[in-house]
């Protein structure tokens, strides 16, 4: 196994906690691995085509961004209730500041039946338990903000 | 992801804790064609209209809303100057109109239905006057909706009869809601150069040449333009200022414009009508919460208080920022977009006018740089009415002259003098009674007919 692949599996593990099952590991690598590959894995990985002015077909894809004070166990929940419903987690990243902790999931929809606000739904219950805050959003804002 | 971390983490600041959100989605209906000979038939026909248009609207922005995770604070509609729809018909027939418009705001589910309305810039119609007599009663007596009266426009002058009339009514509806400090004053708004597709209130109004149905958006974030110039500090030159101011401004257009479009997309689908999106307004309007505060980003930008020297080249400074990064991310930018300056919906400004820091007369001179005019301003209830008349034409000449739009929503809080205060709560806030000069008008006021238009309007 390649050193980088071997090290984003320790990576993900890490973050996921000593409760998170290999299927689950497996799972994030290979989103994750098949997003930078771009091998049609994640088919809808790409910005969308309009991307700054809506209008045309709406993707699946949001943004879940979870903020608060360091907790253990907010990556292991968040991941797992949207394993275990189904959506397709494309790629993580996260960033810890001074004991704040900044979690963001790029997550696709299609295929699952949910809609956003299931998922917020879904995600609030964690959010509420663990103390912190959890923003679903669909990609299309983001683009349409950031990019010319 | 191609979405960079940076960029997740600046956009859910602005919405967490800059106060960044939609300030409104305003569906804006025409009633062209409901005007009948009969009174009833009238006020049925807009009933309906509105009713059908407006049945997805509340139901639809919440939808959008949820769907990007962006707040919508207000969910709004716009009609055609009813004095142009129901023109004909008296007064007791408009106020009867009025409330009918009341009955269906509440239904369809908005806070506010603005249009109850007049253009008078050239002189009256008997329309136009039925409105006029009507206004007092109908704004009083109602909830939801919101009157104007565009008094005068660079290409036709001032309609000085209308003025005069016009603070008349001020006078009247601030007396026939005595007992609510004069809120009734909080729903009418007197123009010159007044917009066609400005999707604020109390002032909108779906101009006459506007399509069938139209979505405008009003984007707001004085909280995002404010950190950004305190993060800069005070080292900054004037360049990087309004670079910075342009870059914030842009991306909340952007979201302003998407969320629009996003909205009309799908209130065409529900309703099965096409709902055009039309312009997004990219006024940065403040609310009483704290840190959405024009007056704050004035502040931030290096003055002591909001009156002090200087006020009014920042405000200029700030205005004209918002316009550049505003106009590169919409496809359409209309309404009013400018910095507002309503006394009573920003603490900063509520301060430095309790303060006696921030006179009328400084608002004035505002005004002529900014979008709006003298907004949400308290004044004694005992002004007498030439003097407010006085303080309209002041106002009304700065927008004829330099060819942009003024207005002015101004309260004489009856039974208060300065040193006390009107409390409105919500987003109308609490403003100071401020201090109006004591020197007479009463000749000028009375001399009615027209200015006449300047110079600058012969264009071609």
């Amino acid at each position: 196994m390649p050193a980088d692949v071997r090290a984003l599996i320790e990576r993900i593990a890490a973050a996921l906690g000593p409760d998170a099952s290999p299927a689950q590991v497996e799972a994030i690598a290979r989103a994750a691995l098949g997003h930078e590959r771009g091998d049609g894995a994640s088919a809808s990985a790409g910005p969308p085509s309009s991307p700054t002015v809506g209008g045309g077909p709406i993707s699946g894809r949001i943004l879940v961004t979870s903020f608060g004070c360091d907790r253990p166990g907010i990556l292991a929940a968040i991941t797992t209730d949207l394993f275990e419903a189904g959506v397709n987690v494309l790629d993580v990243s996260q960033k810890i500041l001074q004991g704040y902790f900044t979690l963001i999931l790029l997550a696709d929809l299609a295929g699952s039946g949910l809609g956003p606000k299931d998922v917020q739904q879904r995600l609030t219950t964690h959010a509420d338990r663990l103390g912190v805050r959890v923003l679903v959003q669909h990609e299309e804002l983001f683009y349409a903000m950031h990019r010319p | 992801m191609s979405i960079e971390l940076r960029e997740v983490i600046d956009t859910v600041q602005m919405t967490e804790a800059d106060q960044f959100d939609i300030r409104t989605v305003t569906l804006g209906i025409s009633l062209r064609g409901c005007g009948s000979r009969s009174a009833e038939t009238t006020r049925q026909k807009i009933v309906d209209r509105v009713l059908r248009q407006a049945e997805h609207h509340v139901g639809v922005v919440d939808e959008v809303s949820a769907l990007y995770g962006v707040r919508v604070a207000n969910r709004r509609i716009a009609v055609t100057p009813v004095a142009i729809v129901a023109d004909g018909l008296g007064a007791a027939d408009f106020v009867s109109i009025a409330r009918g418009l009341d009955e269906a705001a509440a239904q369809v589910g908005v806070d506010y239905l603005a249009g109850f309305s007049a253009l008078v810039e050239k002189g009256f119609t008997p329309g136009d006057r039925a409105l006029l007599d009507a206004l007092p009663e109908a704004l009083a007596t109602t909830k939801h909706v919101c009157g104007s009266v565009n008094c005068g426009s660079t290409k036709a002058g001032i309609n000085a009869d209308a003025v005069l009339d016009v603070a008349h009514v001020i006078q009247d509806l601030a007396r026939r809601t005595a007992d609510a400090d004069s809120i009734g004053c909080g729903k009418f708004v007197a123009f010159c150069n007044a917009v066609q597709d400005n999707p604020f209130v109390a002032g909108a109004f779906h101009g006459v040449s506007e399509p069938g149905a139209v979505l405008n958006v009003g984007i707001s974030g004085p909280g995002v333009v404010l950190r950004a110039v305190q993060e800069l500090g005070p080292g900054a030159d004037f360049g990087t200022l309004t670079d910075a101011i342009k870059r914030m401004t842009f991306r909340i257009t952007r979201a302003g414009e998407l969320i629009g479009r996003r909205c009309a997309e799908r209130l065409s689908e529900r309703s099965g009508e096409p709902i055009e999106f039309g312009i997004v307004d990219i006024s940065l309007a403040p609310t009483p919460a704290e840190r959405d505060s024009i007056g704050d980003i004035l502040i931030a930008m290096g003055l002591e208080d909001v009156g002090a020297p200087g006020t009014t080249a920042a405000l200029a400074l700030l205005n004209e920022a918002v316009k550049r990064g505003g106009l590169m991310a919409a496809r359409h930018v209309g309404g009013l977009s400018g910095a507002f300056i309503p006394v009573s919906e920003d603490q900063a400004m509520i301060a430095a006018a309790e303060r006696g820091h921030l006179t009328l007369e400084k608002l004035e001179a505002m005004s002529a740089i900014c979008s709006v005019g003298l907004d949400m301003v308290a004044i004694p209830g005992d002004t007498p009415v030439e003097t407010i008349a006085g303080i309209l034409f002041d106002e009304f000449a700065i927008g004829m002259i330099n060819d942009k739009t003024t207005a002015v929503r101004i309260i004489p809080v009856h039974g208060k003098g300065v040193g006390e205060f009107a409390d409105y709560g919500g987003l109308l806030g609490r403003a100071p009674v401020m201090p109006v000069s004591g020197l007479s008008s009463a000749v000028f006021a009375r001399r009615g007919g027209r200015i006449p238009a300047p110079i600058r309007s012969l264009t071609n």
